[in-house]
């Protein structure tokens, strides 16, 4: 399976242009939020997509109808139909699937409606509640919008739901069920409530994302979505499309542990799995593009699975995380980390970890720091660990 | 309640009259609940389904309407709209 289009909506711009640009010259897009008073809150930095306007893409009834997520959705799916140069009605029709992942759905228009109940004390809530906030609304609307015929769902699994979604489109299409996807995840979580119940789990920065570095002191969130084409490889030739990289494997897996303490083995099975179903050696890997939230907890863990997956050759992996960069976006984040990964592989040129003070013994991996490199690798690894443990990786080959 | 589905379907509001249909608007039933909800909130009361089913055009819902203000004079808002 090969990836042959790649949209992006995320803070550090509205497409996948601004996107890779930022990434490649190590520029972090977490600012402090304007969206809402953020008074109340223990933290104030947050990667807001600030320079998306949904009036700049969508009509005035698909922006009143979509949630801030599905609109990232719908735009990034335009953009990766686009880029993989096919009009919506090439894709397929009810042989083209579409799955995406989405953490939290339509947080905002849950959060206006229920501020018009609770506190407002208004008697009924909006009509279009229900639509707005489903978390498959994503899906849905780039199923409307692009004619998508095919299979067409939504994972919610946290932090790795985009790389559940993605794991699904390769293995339905290797399967023979759909002949293209086009997969992936949004999301918007910067509702107050939503910002609040993060704000008690006392994991986001009052710095800044500083991932894997000795001075880390937690998460940054982050918004917008990240849509890719996937297609058979002999297909993708045949009609001559430029491929950026094989989607070569998928490994899921649960620790089993603990609801939000990160585990290594779990962890580590997925990453054992994703190389053993794309059929690598981890000697072949030369770049993890790594959950690295920033947390104390999930650095360290992740360290120490990388190297108990990886054994010596973990000392000659570059590792970086671009959530230094484009924060946090849950249900997203996977999505946003693939099209990274990808456009990685393609151009040669590794995204570094941003916002790197200094060493930890803990995380003590080749982690890129502050500056993108010029390496070009054989296969790639991206990392997606979720609160409850339900892990999912994806391997990538050049 | 004419403006209100003239703002949400950005049309002229003397395009529209007491016969003519929500089919003729194009409005769906997704639409319907919103225009519901707007004169609603609007003339603060509730409107039952049962008041509006099958009412076809602007001039029926008009008299619904009607209907039911003249029922819940000073209307509240304390009455939520039926179920889920």
């Amino acid at each position: 399976m090969v990836v042959t289009g790649i949209g992006v909506v995320s803070a550090l711009g509205p497409d996948r242009e601004s996107f890779w640009s930022a990434l490649a010259a190590g520029r972090p897009g977490l600012e402090p939020i304007t969206g809402l008073d953020t008074s109340r809150l223990s933290f104030n930095r947050g990667g807001e997509a600030r320079e998306f306007r949904p009036q700049d893409h969508l009509d005035d009834a698909l922006t009143h109808l979509a949630d801030r997520f599905a609109q990232f959705t719908i735009v990034a799916a335009r953009e990766a139909v686009a880029d993989a140069g096919l009009e919506p009605g090439e894709l397929g029709g009810a042989r083209c699937g579409v799955m995406t992942g989405s953490c939290v759905g339509g947080q905002t228009s849950e959060d206006e409606a229920f501020v018009r109940l609770y506190r407002q004390d208004r008697p009924r809530v909006h009509p279009l509640s229900v639509p707005r906030i489903m978390a498959n609304a994503g899906a849905s609307l780039v199923s409307m919008d692009l004619g998508i015929q095919g299979p067409g769902f939504t994972v919610s699994t946290a932090c790795s739901s985009a790389n559940h979604a993605l794991g699904q489109a390769l293995w339905m299409i290797r399967g023979g069920a759909i002949d293209r996807a086009v997969a992936g995840g949004g999301e918007a979580p910067f509702s107050f409530g939503n910002l609040m119940a993060w704000n008690a789990m006392r994991v986001v920065s009052r710095d800044t994302c500083r991932p894997f570095s000795a001075d880390r002191s937690g998460m940054i969130l982050g918004e917008g979505a990240a849509m890719l084409v996937l297609e058979e490889a002999a297909a993708a030739r045949a009609r001559g499309a430029r491929i950026y990289a094989e989607l070569a494997g998928c490994g899921m897996s649960s620790d089993a542990h603990h609801i939000t303490q990160p585990s290594e083995q779990g962890p580590g099975r997925a990453m054992a799995a994703a190389l053993a179903d794309a059929g690598l050696a981890p000697e072949q890997v030369g770049y993890v593009n790594a959950h690295g939230t920033g947390t104390r907890a999930n650095d360290a863990t992740e360290t120490a699975a990388i190297r108990g997956v990886f054994g010596a050759h973990a000392d000659r992996l570059a590792v970086s995380s671009t959530k230094s960069m484009h924060g946090h976006a849950l249900g997203a984040a996977g999505a946003l980390e693939a099209a990274a990964t990808v456009l990685a592989m393609s151009t040669g040129l590794l995204p570094p970890t941003a916002n790197f003070t200094a060493a930890d013994p803990e995380c003590d991996l080749d982690v890129v720091p502050n500056e993108a490199r010029a390496a070009s690798v054989e296969a790639a690894l991206s990392n997606s660990f979720a609160f409850g443990g339900l892990n999912a990786v994806l391997a990538f080959r050049t | 309640m004419i403006g209100a589905i003239a703002r949400s379907k950005r049309i002229d509001a003397a395009e529209i009259r007491p016969e003519t249909t929500f089919e003729e608007l194009g409005m769906d039933s997704l639409d319907a609940i919103e225009l519901l909800f707007e004169i609603e909130e609007e003339f603060d009361l509730t409107v039952e389904d049962e008041a509006v089913q099958g009412k076809e055009t602007v001039g029926q819902v008009i008299e619904a309407v009607l209907e039911a203000l003249a029922d819940e004079p000073g209307a509240g808002g304390d009455a939520p709209a039926g179920g889920e």
